[in-house]
């Protein structure tokens, strides 16, 4: 599988207009490598998926560029788009909504193949039909090839849509919340086969979850994201991210996830936000979005500049927080104007 | 277990779903109690039938469902004991919010969207409150500032608002404060923090723990989600197929499973704390409640299966002081799990 990295620069989507103007995901950058896991960490109306689905090609951004192979995609020509519609597949997140229900597994899978011209004859596509629904962990094939939708579990159903984006041989899946529908005892199951996929055939992964757990479980020898309100506020290794969160906001996260233990998750220790509501995208705070909830916040200091993504960085960890960045020993990330802001409150 | 401050007694109870299909055996021969100060959650995958056992300790199960058999004792706070499978319709409507209270599902659809918050607790006053509907006016806006403050929400915006101005943990959390209006002996909880996100669930969860110190009634979880039944529970009862196949302490439950089932459950969900672990997941899928397996109904999946489990439902069995399980092999899974017991995170990570 070829080896060619996708780099989100600054991108940002906006919906509606004017006053009513919602900025769904503002000033995002990452890059994707080959082999890579990236997961993307975050409540529901952070950004994530609209993320995902611009580095899908499926929606341009507002601002920004996606570039692969160093080429932004809108500009790429005819032959090399199409080899990035095939490069980058999306599983979606409910596979009662994804699979055509009219169609069988064999045709939902022979489609791609005979559309981009992957298969020569009619024995090769049945071997290669065979192999992938093995390569899912649909076994014995036979067993589901006359199969239509309907007649499958939701964890055989996405085991489908994995199989269907893995056809064209992609080089990156954006799996959008691919395991939240599916029953909790089958869900680890789904998991484990996309991380073989990972393993073995060497696919990178935008892998956009809720569920910090599953991110950790997914992605321990990959990185996390976590976004807020449209923005990326930290990035960096899993393992680190999980043991030393930086952003007061992944400590939150971390801090409120119940765990299913009853000791462990009974005697954590907690973290104590200042306002239990998400602000509205509609009236986003002044410099940094989570300053209302923050308990680190510091007047002046926080509600002035929005902190840039990379206030804190630390060999590659990245996090968005000036109070961080201070008590790092990284003061010179803070502007003049937000110092000079927390001083004058400070005397005054 | 004494009887005395037992609230809630089901006994073998069966509750099937007429379809097209066939009749669906949504609860298959459930018995259990629950005492007036404690928690117990029902965890189980969809289809195991714990909504349905939900619905039926407030009598409201769908038209096409019957209680085939069994009986619900519940014990008002005038110490009389009410059978509610035999309840007229009136009866009922007094029972339901003012002995037992129930939190639905989908909260979040649950209420009018033309009403404001505070004629839901005028309505709700109104079906299920005293005759002589002592509960209204002032008496009843001092009663629902009262619930309101229970579950941390600001009344004097709350009230007046429509469900649409909140979001959805603020008209989560109203349901629970509905749930709480006549002052229940038993509030029932259906997947309370499903489809919120984290930093809402915490607060949910810390309002049903607050609620649980401070005041004195019983609390029915029904929940996927091990992690909520870790939180706030202090029985556990695993379903699956219908059926309880373990109940016991949360600490039993959790650090001394012995049922199969459960120990699947455990393993396959991931935990933030601590390292990467080994999970896997149950092979094969949960049963056609309609066509069920034969003998014990989660042998197709199991690895202790044998020919005695694929003949004979196993009955339950007392496995320790206050824990039963359903199972023909639940001394070698015990074993099993005490063997490897070093690698369980909890235990582990936790008492180390």
């Amino acid at each position: 599988m070829g080896g060619t990295p996708i780099e989100l620069e600054h991108v940002s989507r906006f919906y509606g207009s004017g006053n009513k103007q919602v900025r769904a995901v503002d000033d995002v950058s990452f890059t994707i490598r080959p082999g890579e896991t990236l997961c993307l960490v975050g409540e529901s109306g952070c950004g994530k998926s609209t993320t995902g689905r611009m580095m899908a090609g499926l929606l341009e951004p507002s601002e920004g560029r996606v570039l692969y192979g160093g080429t932004e995609v809108g500009s790429l020509p005819e032959e090399e788009r199409k080899s990035f519609r095939r490069a980058v597949q999306i599983i979606h997140q409910d596979p009662y909504a994804s699979l055509n229900p009219i169609r069988s597994v064999t045709q939902i899978l022979s489609a791609p193949l005979q559309r981009h011209k992957l298969v020569k004859s009619r024995t090769e596509l049945k071997t290669r039909l065979r192999k992938l629904l093995e390569t899912v962990g649909l076994t014995p094939p036979e067993d589901f090839l006359k199969k239509h939708p309907h007649q499958l579990s939701g964890g055989q159903r996405q085991r489908v849509s994995v199989a269907r984006a893995l056809t064209v041989n992609p080089e990156v899946i954006v799996a959008d919340e691919p395991v939240s529908m599916v029953d909790v005892s089958l869900r680890i199951g789904l998991l484990n086969m996309l991380l073989g996929l990972q393993q073995d055939l060497g696919v990178a992964f935008l892998f956009i979850t809720h569920d910090l757990a599953v991110a950790k479980h997914f992605s321990w020898e990959g990185r996390i994201g976590v976004m807020y309100l449209g923005r990326m506020v930290e990035l960096g290794s899993t393992q680190r991210l999980v043991r030393e969160p930086v952003h007061p906001y992944t400590r939150a996260l971390i801090s409120a996830l119940p765990e299913a233990d009853p000791e462990l998750t009974r005697n954590k220790q907690r973290l104590r936000l200042r306002s239990p509501d998400i602000p509205s995208l509609l009236n986003l705070p002044t410099g940094c979005p989570f300053h209302p909830r923050c308990p680190m916040y510091e007047e002046g200091l926080c509600d002035t500049d929005r902190p840039a993504e990379d206030a804190v960085s630390l060999g590659g960890h990245l996090a968005a927080c000036y109070v961080a960045a201070r008590e790092l020993g990284q003061e010179d990330r803070i502007p003049e104007s937000s110092k000079k802001a927390r001083d004058m409150r400070k005397t005054a | 277990m004494e009887g005395r401050d037992e609230v809630l007694s089901v006994r073998d109870l069966e509750i099937a779903y007429a379809t097209g299909r066939g009749l669906v055996r949504a609860v298959r021969g459930v018995s259990f109690d629950v005492r007036d100060d404690e928690s117990l959650a029902f965890i189980g995958e969809s289809g195991s039938g714990k909504t349905t056992l939900g619905l039926s300790l407030v009598r409201l199960l769908p038209q096409n469902a019957s209680i085939a058999r069994g009986e619900i004792v519940f014990r008002t706070a005038s110490e009389e004991a009410l059978d509610l499978t035999t309840l007229d319709d009136e009866a009922l409507r007094r029972f339901r919010w003012r002995e037992c209270a129930m939190v639905f599902q989908s909260a979040l659809n649950a209420l009018n969207p033309v009403m404001r918050i505070r004629d839901h607790f005028a309505d709700t006053a109104k079906d299920h409150g005293e005759t002589n509907g002592s509960l209204k006016g002032r008496a009843l806006t001092e009663r629902a500032t009262e619930c309101l403050q229970m579950v941390q929400l600001d009344p004097d915006r709350v009230l007046k608002a429509f469900p649409h101005e909140l979001s959805g943990g603020m008209r989560q959390r109203v349901m629970i404060a509905l749930g709480l209006l006549l002052n229940p002996r038993v509030l029932i909880l259906d997947e309370p923090t499903t489809a919120l996100d984290v930093l809402t669930q915490r607060a949910i969860i810390e309002v049903l723990r607050t609620l649980k110190d401070e005041h004195r009634f019983a609390m029915i979880f029904v929940s996927h989600d091990l992690s909520l039944a870790a939180e706030l529970a202090d029985r556990v009862a695993t379903t699956y197929a219908g059926r309880i196949v373990e109940l016991g302490d949360v600490e039993q439950v959790f650090y001394q499973p012995r049922h199969p089932y459960t120990v699947g459950l455990l393993d396959a969900v991931p935990t933030l704390a601590g390292e990467q672990q080994e999970l896997s997941s149950i092979p094969g899928s949960p049963p056609d409640l309609i066509e069920l397996p034969s003998g014990c109904k989660f042998h197709p999946r199991c690895p202790y299966a044998t020919e005695k489990c694929r003949e004979e439902d196993p009955p339950m069995t007392e496995v320790a002081a206050g824990q039963t399980a359903a199972c023909w092999h639940w001394e070698k899974v015990a074993s099993d799990w005490e063997a490897r017991g070093g690698e369980r995170h909890g235990r582990d990570a936790h008492r180390a």
